[in-house]
């Protein structure tokens, strides 16, 4: 059982380690990795904020990304959207760029630039079920829809997917980098 | 019902019958290992799951807590009488704002009509007021533009400062008597758009232009705050 909620401070620490996965959902949200920046900051500063209400005994990240994703639809999605062009119209130099050895790993740049295109419902829930490792039911939980929901937005990415996983495409290292 | 291997990855490719699909998705919210075995057994988990390890690490670092800060002012303006101090906690703001917005918000929820009932200025005293901004932050500030670009009344401008940088605000006064303020502050930032928010109670718009953070906060509505800064915004171009 995890001492988060004794403190602001013990919340910070405990949410600490899990700042790259935070971050990870807040991009499949927002679709912009600045947004996703500021989308976290809050996130943290409001999870240390309420850091009593958390269950000691539950999960902290899905804890922690419901609140994300509250936050995101009630206070910063409506005024991103007048702000930026299009929230699913993101470069694809400036994604490729955010992945660890973008430049020598070009199968993973490729994924990643197919996982972002992909509609926003279907992008959250790739990226908590296949990237975060949540079950069906906890990410049905943390997006607030039936579970049903999540086999069929999966069910869809999977479809626009599946030619990631097609034996005739051999994923390779930049030979050129080596 | 059980499932084999087969059933399952079939569901996964899409290509199982309607009934046995329903069948399955009915039985995943009672059947924990059903739930396993199809995580286990989906082709893209993997393949998804390790290009994407490693994303974000070190993007963000864990933001400071709640922080007191001060908001002083620099001069006082003579119409306006006793200087108000006062002390605010940084509550988190939207992110589409910046932290000095945050604290003027705070300090401009302590305004009333009353506080600018009874401030009725002069043009010259206006102007030496403006003066007094422009020394402080390097700019030339349209007192005309400005007290006709929208049908909000001028009443004062004054000095402030925020983690020692100066920080302009002027006020105005509405049909009813109700204080609006145009803040300004020098950044480093590019231009922005006027974004609209809620601050401490109160609608604000903001948007950056010409090498300054400008802020109305104190409108009516989020809209009112929007097509004010939209005025501002074109008056200051025009100068």
């Amino acid at each position: 059982m995890t001492d988060a909620s004794k403190s602001a401070s013990a919340m910070g620490r405990h949410l600490t380690p899990h700042l790259p996965a935070l971050w990870r959902f807040a991009l499949s949200l927002t679709g912009r990795p600045d947004v996703a920046d500021d989308l976290v900051q809050s996130t943290c500063l409001r999870a240390m904020e309420k850091h009593h209400l958390f269950d000691g005994s539950g999960n902290l990240v899905a804890w922690t990304m419901t609140i994300l994703r509250s936050i995101w639809i009630n206070q910063l999605r409506a005024t991103t959207i007048r702000a930026a062009q299009s929230l699913d119209a993101t470069n694809e130099a400036e994604l490729a760029a955010l992945l660890p050895q973008s430049e020598s790993n070009i199968f993973a740049s490729q994924v990643f630039t197919q996982v972002m295109k992909l509609p926003e419902a279907q992008r959250q829930t790739v990226v908590l079920v296949y990237v975060e490792g949540f079950r069906y039911s906890e990410a049905a939980k943390i997006l607030d829809v039936p579970i049903g929901t999540i086999m069929s937005r999966l069910s869809a990415a999977r479809q626009k997917l599946a030619h990631l996983n097609a034996t005739d495409v051999v994923p390779q290292q930049d030979k050129s980098q080596s | 019902m059980t499932y084999s291997d087969a059933d399952l990855l079939a569901y996964l490719a899409g290509t199982a019958a309607e009934e046995m699909s329903a069948g399955i998705e009915a039985a995943l919210a009672l059947d924990p290992a059903l739930e396993d075995r199809l995580m286990t057994l989906d082709p893209l988990a993997s393949t998804i799951g390790d290009a994407l390890d490693g994303l974000g690490a070190d993007r963000v670092t864990l933001p400071a807590q709640k922080q007191s800060r001060r908001i002083w002012p620099l001069a006082v303006a003579a119409c306006a009488g006793a200087a108000i101090v006062a002390t605010v906690v940084l509550w988190p703001a939207p992110q589409t704002t910046r932290p000095w917005m945050d604290q003027v918000a705070a300090y401009q929820a302590l305004y009333s009509p009353a506080t600018i009932a009874n401030v009725t200025p002069t043009q010259e005293g206006l102007a030496a007021q403006f003066a007094q901004l422009d020394t402080a932050l390097g700019t030339q500030l349209p007192l005309d533009a400005l007290q006709t670009a929208t049908t909000l009344e001028l009443r004062r401008a004054q000095i402030l400062a925020f983690e020692n940088a100066p920080l302009g605000q002027i006020v105005f006064a509405d049909d009813t008597g109700r204080p609006v303020a145009l803040c300004l502050i020098r950044t480093d930032s590019p231009g922005r758009d006027t974004a609209t928010f809620e601050l401490h109670g109160l609608n604000g718009a903001a948007f950056t232009q010409g090498g300054f953070d400008y802020l109305v906060i104190g409108a009516t509505t989020r809209q009112e705050a929007e097509a004010l800064a939209n005025q501002f915004s074109r008056a200051l171009a025009a100068s």
